[in-house]
């Protein structure tokens, strides 16, 4: 498959493959217009009622989870208030796959945006717990779950399910078949909340399944799926995120997984990861990427920055110019804390400028 | 010359006896409990907003009186300290302004991207301090604490980050930069002819005794000796010389690869053994300025119990109980060997145990420590025999220095056994695992 055609499927895809995010992790998932819905894997959205999702057509929202099937682990999501469809939609293949044909996995792997990893259908029906399975080895990382997997065509023939244990480079796609299936049973109900019975696939409405057993054939739903549960930060991670509600922010839009937030404001971009491990907060803001000339005045120009900043680190990082701020927990003091926030999103702006009448970058 | 005006030591402290040596490096740490109730005032001190006082406090923390690594002069409302770790000397002042404190790193006369590079690459992984630039041509590491948001913990590791940092990194520029000038050396760094010559000569003689032994051996058939004439050549070598510079490189290098587990061991071999000829064929001017004598304020181990340390030892000497059945005197010895070396390689111990475990090396190693002026012979090599009266003097000259800090420490000599080499290591070592401390928490 030449790089051409990657871009192309990447250009094509790129506003239908979403971000999803809760408080634990993140994944992928994508955007289907029949009905207006996101699909994603049940196991990335499992134990919560709500998530965030972030994608090219529209900013990080809160959306809720509408539709879950275990057996399968698909789940459908709405999507968020204003979204409009565009003219063009993602097509779903219907038939078999053929082994041996060319495919791309697409997705967010370790939260980064827009992956694309190719591989081949290796085996066409892979069957696990009674479900017949596409095996790929083109690569599904941690992230890469509940994204497209795209053949030459840019048809979406599976949704990137799991990958086998210890090797990335043998996946597992749940093939279309089953999400035209699953899109045609949830029509009926749309836009209502549904579980579907892993035992005898029947349907229930939420409200009706609240009991914890399925009407129909008496088999539990799993607990969480009856009773999401609400994310209760403790220690530290309450600590930075009542001290993120307390600037103004929706925390549910700013978490990024379980230690890691991101704040917003106008063109900066700050970053608060808690390492639990050295118990140190760390908040990181990118100021700029490295000029391509004139490097060895720029760096100097950073270092003299460096002396006159009393609690701001400067850094670089790969191509990037940061601008950082640290503190251990024991030391911790919210207001120190809420002044350095302050900093790393307003200084940044301050230096691009002056980069830019420097450096020209 | 302002700053030599202002550091003049209000108490001198006593001089550094010129027989005592300090081996091994970043080994400061389970400091004695009348420099712990230091810390614990200045804890109480910061709490309280008496910075001045706290940070005195702090600076009595880190001063071992015997090797002077720390200055200062205050007044009421601030006070500059001098500290000096390894190559550096780091200068601070605390006033209502925050605690500063900064460690002239190297000058250069020509900027290069790749050294600005290197340094602004290394600020990303820095938690308290910071590479900058105070003036054109100049590097500095530099880190300023807010007055009000002091406390003891925050000033220990950051003043524990920056006497690191600007120790190892200024050593590691210096080496990957011919461009950079170093700066801010400490006047406690200091190569006198005769140490550097005498070590470098050992380090040679100890390159080639471990070249000979292993040409001697098999890797395959013999795969224990062969990896612990290495390893111990690395401690010792390590320890003892505690070189710096390129051979100091090499040997930080060639232990990474010797440990690393991933590779076969002939491969680790062989690299050992070229590693080793290297060293050996190093010329005078790289040697020069490679073995120096320094005070080191903060350790990079952190601290151990002595119970940790016993247990290893303990398990090291019953892993060796089968080569004496055996009546495998050579393994056995560099068992004993090994386990000095281990422990004064990865714990951070207690003063008194890593004085008694360096007398193994003054028993294995008599000629260098004759060189160096530290006493008579422990063991006569030719006759091999031991110096019982020597070796007895010795233990309690160790133990008396440290009563006063451990009043519980005992070291029962009547257990040991003369009767030769390994018999006494091995009766030392197990009266080492037997000693009694009253444990404590300490920072280092």
């Amino acid at each position: 498959m030449k790089k051409t055609v990657m871009d192309e499927l990447l250009f094509k895809n790129k506003d239908f493959v979403v971000q999803i995010s809760t408080p634990f992790g993140t994944g992928s998932g994508f955007l289907l217009s029949e009905p207006l819905c996101i699909i994603t894997n049940y196991h990335i959205v499992k134990g919560h009622g709500e998530v965030v999702v972030q994608g090219n057509p529209f900013p990080k929202k809160v959306v809720s989870v509408v539709y879950t099937d275990v057996l399968l682990d698909l789940a459908l999501l709405e999507v968020p208030q204003g979204y409009q469809p565009g003219s063009e939609q993602p097509v779903l293949f219907e038939g078999t796959v053929p082994e041996g044909q060319m495919v791309v996995a697409i997705g967010h792997p370790f939260g980064l945006n827009y992956s694309l990893t190719k591989g081949v259908i290796s085996k066409n029906n892979r069957e696990y717990n009674g479900v017949q399975y596409l095996q790929t080895d083109a690569a599904i990382h941690p992230g890469n779950s509940g994204g497209p997997l795209v053949n030459e065509n840019g048809v979406i023939v599976g949704l990137n399910t799991m990958a086998f244990s210890g090797s990335t480079r043998i996946g597992f796609s749940l093939p279309s078949k089953y999400i035209i299936d699953s899109l045609r049973l949830y029509k009926g109900f749309y836009p209502q909340r549904v579980l579907r019975c892993s035992s005898c696939r029947s349907p229930q409405l939420f409200e009706q399944a609240k009991g914890g057993y399925c009407e129909n054939c008496g088999k539990a739903f799993p607990k969480e799926e009856i009773h999401p549960r609400e994310f209760e930060p403790s220690g530290m991670v309450a600590v930075v995120e009542k001290m993120i509600e307390r600037l103004g922010y929706d925390v549910r839009l700013a978490r990024n997984g379980p230690f890691l937030w991101e704040l917003s404001k106008g063109e900066s971009r700050l970053q608060i990861l808690y390492a639990q491990n050295t118990g140190f907060l760390v908040m990181d803001t990118v100021v700029c990427v490295l000029p391509p000339k004139d490097i060895s005045r720029f760096y100097e120009f950073l270092l003299q920055e460096s002396y006159l900043q009393k609690n701001l680190v400067i850094s670089v990082r790969g191509e990037k110019v940061l601008l950082s701020w640290m503190l251990h927990e024991n030391d911790f003091n919210e207001e120190e804390a809420l002044g350095a926030i302050d900093d790393l999103l307003e200084k940044p702006v301050a230096y691009r400028r002056t980069i830019e009448q420097k450096f020209g970058v | 010359m302002l700053f030599n005006r202002i550091f003049r030591r209000e108490k001198p402290g006593p001089e550094i006896s010129k027989s005592r040596h300090f081996f091994g490096s970043f080994l400061d740490c389970n400091k004695p409990g009348e420099r712990d109730n230091h810390y614990r005032k200045a804890g109480e001190l910061f709490r309280d907003g008496y910075s001045v006082e706290a940070i005195l406090e702090i600076l009595q923390y880190l001063n071992d009186p015997d090797r002077g690594n720390v200055e200062y002069q205050s007044n009421e409302f601030s006070v500059e300290f001098r500290i000096h770790q390894g190559r550096k000397q780091i200068n601070g002042r605390l006033d209502n302004q925050g605690l500063q404190a900064e460690a002239s790193m190297a000058e250069y006369d020509r900027a290069n991207a790749s050294f600005l590079r290197n340094v602004l690459e290394r600020n990303y992984f820095l938690q308290y301090c910071r590479f900058s630039q105070p003036q054109s041509g100049k590097l500095s590491l530099h880190c300023h604490l807010a007055v009000e948001k002091l406390s003891a913990e925050k000033v220990f590791f950051a003043l524990k980050e920056l006497c690191l940092k600007a120790d190892i990194a200024g050593e590691e520029l210096l080496f990957d930069f011919d461009e950079l000038k170093e700066t801010g050396l400490s006047p406690k760094y200091v190569c006198p002819e005769e140490h550097w010559k005498l070590k470098s000569r050992f380090l040679r003689e100890w390159s080639a005794q471990t070249l000979d032994a292993l040409a001697s051996k098999n890797t395959e058939k013999e795969p224990l000796p062969v990896s612990l004439l290495i390893i111990n050549f690395f401690y010792r070598a390590d320890y003892l010389l505690r070189p710096s510079g390129k051979p100091g490189r090499l040997i930080k290098i060639g232990m990474e690869d010797f440990r690393d587990k991933t590779k076969a061991l002939s491969h680790r071999v062989q690299k050992a053994r070229e590693l080793l000829k290297e060293l050996q064929q190093l010329d005078e001017s790289v040697m020069r300025g490679s073995f120096c004598s320094a005070v080191y304020t903060f350790g990079l181990l952190k601290p151990s119990s002595h119970k940790e340390v016993s247990q290893a030892m303990v398990e090291q000497l019953q892993k060796g109980v089968v080569f004496r059945h055996k009546k495998d005197e050579h393994i056995r010895l560099l068992m004993l060997e090994n386990i000095a070396g281990y422990c004064l390689f990865v714990f951070g111990m207690y003063e008194p145990v890593k004085e008694l475990l360096t007398m193994v090396y003054r028993v294995l190693y008599p000629e260098f420590f004759h060189r160096l002026g530290m006493g008579s012979r422990l063991y006569n090599t030719a006759s091999d025999t031991l110096n019982p009266k020597e070796i007895l003097a010795g233990i309690t000259r160790i133990v008396e220095t440290h009563r006063q800090a451990h009043p519980r420490l005992r070291f029962y000599s009547n257990m040991l056994v003369f009767t030769n080499l390994n018999t006494f290591l091995e009766s030392f070592l197990q009266e080492i695992t037997r000693l009694n401390f009253d444990e404590k928490n300490s920072h280092g």
